[in-house]
């Protein structure tokens, strides 16, 4: 008996030494917490950042296509001496800003004017596009544009001509605007509601008119919202490739195509040197987000 | 090269017909590098002066002409295909009505009822090959022997070939082709005689060493920057 005794007061010890010299070294308690997630996200995440950004110096051989582990700059030459890939980023940036400019007048609408009843379901109507396949969506934009489709269908059925929509950049941006509504509208409208109707009487109070409250009361609080938002679509658009590829036409090609076309030829270091455009895009975005005091809580 | 015989009522008979403005905005291409053979070998029969002996060997004047045609040939693009199922659904869709796509896409398009019109004009036309491959290492060799005579048997050619839509390599198929799926022989271009074939140029790697020792031929890596150059 004595032994068990002394056995389980012994381990009892042990634990008790243990908590305490965690207690003592609060850091290492937190060491320990993290250790695991830190890892993967070290290994996982910044792994493949850093084999993307080495892997953009290095060359391959024009008839193997194998890859020749020298470090050179030519492909960051090539992307900033040829224009077609200032264009091409041009496209794919333009994109992103535009398609995130249609949430705001939902948003507001849904947040401050819509009756609680249209307010949800204008919340299922945003949402909905998100319970299916983004892919089978695209595809469904596809047969709506086409020119023996819905839309044309309607339009002539109305007596109008074709819109001619099918392959074109304007077939592209209401694609995404309406693939990333749901990520632009959400953190739009949170950020709307939570104004106070006091804030806009005051400034209705003070002879403000409606645009001058929109310009000086309403955006600088939603700007955190807004540029939530618009970090999920920025970050998505800049990234897609498969919407270009389906609904795009000739001169519609985003950072994503070629990125894809590279590793397809395979130029794996070219389509790294060309992905890491995106990283800096978001890099500056965010820095400027940050100047206009997005993260600080409202 | 494939066009819509309602939108299109003239009779098309030469690659011309895809550098032609007057079918602007209704012409698919598809979306490849090794496209320039089919732009080079146009110029080489439209601009014998240019000298192109062989589409996939372009010294750099030669590549600069051609890819100067295919720059405005873009003009006139609508789509360039990444899989042929969407060249294949423009097409359908009336969204294209002529453009250079696939023979196997022409039988599809058919069957569905499309009225569509596959031409090789007589100067010939590009094509590609898919290849079988061995390991050259095979642990059991003779297995890989046998598999190859197994492959190029007719009937496993027959049933492959209609499942792919591809022509076979072997002539004898035609009867094993024909016993599947009637006419299908002829359909796939099996019976047809020797200058048809010797009249495809068949894809190849484009490099800088094209037989003249002068090594000034543009190699892929150039292919697929200039690609890039006129399609993005």
């Amino acid at each position: 008996m004595t032994e068990f005794a002394e056995a389980g007061a012994s381990l009892r010890g042990a634990r008790l030494r243990l908590s305490a010299a965690l207690w003592r070294r609060p850091w290492l308690k937190l060491g320990l917490l993290l250790a695991a997630p830190v890892l993967v996200f070290a290994v996982v995440y910044l792994g493949a950042l850093v084999s993307l950004f080495v892997s953009a110096f290095w060359q391959i051989d024009s008839f193997t296509a194998a890859v020749i582990h020298k470090w050179t700059l030519d492909n960051f030459k090539t992307l900033w001496n040829d224009h077609t890939y200032w264009r091409i980023t041009g496209r794919t940036i333009g994109l992103a800003v535009t398609d995130a400019v249609l949430a705001f007048p939902l948003a507001y609408f849904m947040a401050r004017i819509a009756p609680p009843r249209w307010r949800a379901l204008l919340f299922v109507a945003v949402l909905l596009p998100l319970w299916s396949s983004y892919l089978v969506r695209i595809y469904a934009w596809r047969t709506i544009l086409a020119k023996n489709g819905a839309l044309n269908w309607v339009l002539n059925g109305l007596g109008l001509p074709d819109a001619g929509l099918a392959y074109t950049n304007t077939a592209m941006w209401i694609v995404f605007s309406y693939v990333w509504l749901p990520f632009m509208v959400l953190p739009v409208y949170a950020a709307l509601e939570r104004i106070p109707d006091s804030y806009l009487e005051a400034s209705q109070d003070l002879g403000a008119k409606g645009s001058r409250t929109l310009r000086s009361v309403i955006l600088p609080l939603a700007i955190p919202g807004i540029v939530a938002g618009s970090i999920f679509t920025f970050s998505l658009t800049l990234g897609d490739f498969i919407t270009p590829a389906l609904v795009g036409g000739a001169g519609s090609s985003f950072i994503g195509n070629i990125v894809e076309d590279k590793v397809g030829q395979p130029d794996i270091p070219f389509a790294a040197a060309f992905a890491t455009v995106p990283v800096v895009v978001m890099g500056i975005y965010l820095l400027i987000a940050r100047r206009l005091g997005a993260f600080e809580a409202v | 090269m494939l066009y819509n015989t309602k939108k299109i009522t003239t009779a098309l008979t030469s690659w011309g017909a895809l550098y032609d403005p007057k079918y602007k905005g209704q012409i698919t291409i598809p979306n490849n590098p090794i496209q320039i053979a089919d732009a080079a070998f146009y110029l080489q029969h439209s601009q014998p002066d240019l000298g192109i002996k062989d589409p996939y060997e372009l010294n750099k004047k030669q590549f600069d002409a051609t890819i100067a045609v295919l720059k405005d040939q873009r003009k006139l693009v609508k789509l360039y295909w990444n899989y042929d199922t969407d060249g294949r659904a423009a097409f359908a869709n009336g969204d294209v009505s002529l453009g250079a796509i696939w023979p196997v896409d022409t039988l599809a398009l058919q069957a569905k009822g499309v009225p569509v019109k596959e031409v090789i004009p007589t100067v010939g036309a590009t094509g590609w090959a898919d290849t079988w491959m061995l390991a050259a290492k095979a642990p059991h060799p003779n297995c890989a022997y046998e598999w190859m005579k197994y492959v190029t048997t007719p009937q496993v050619q027959a049933q492959q070939a209609l499942i792919f839509g591809e022509t076979p390599v072997n002539p004898k198929a035609c009867p094993n082709m024909n016993k599947i799926e009637a006419g299908s022989c002829a359909k796939y271009h099996l019976n047809e005689p020797l200058n048809y074939y010797n009249k495809i140029k068949f894809w190849k790697t484009p490099i800088a060493n094209c037989g003249d020792g002068k090594n000034d031929c543009m190699d892929y890596n150039a292919w697929q920057t200039a690609w890039t150059q006129v399609t993005g």
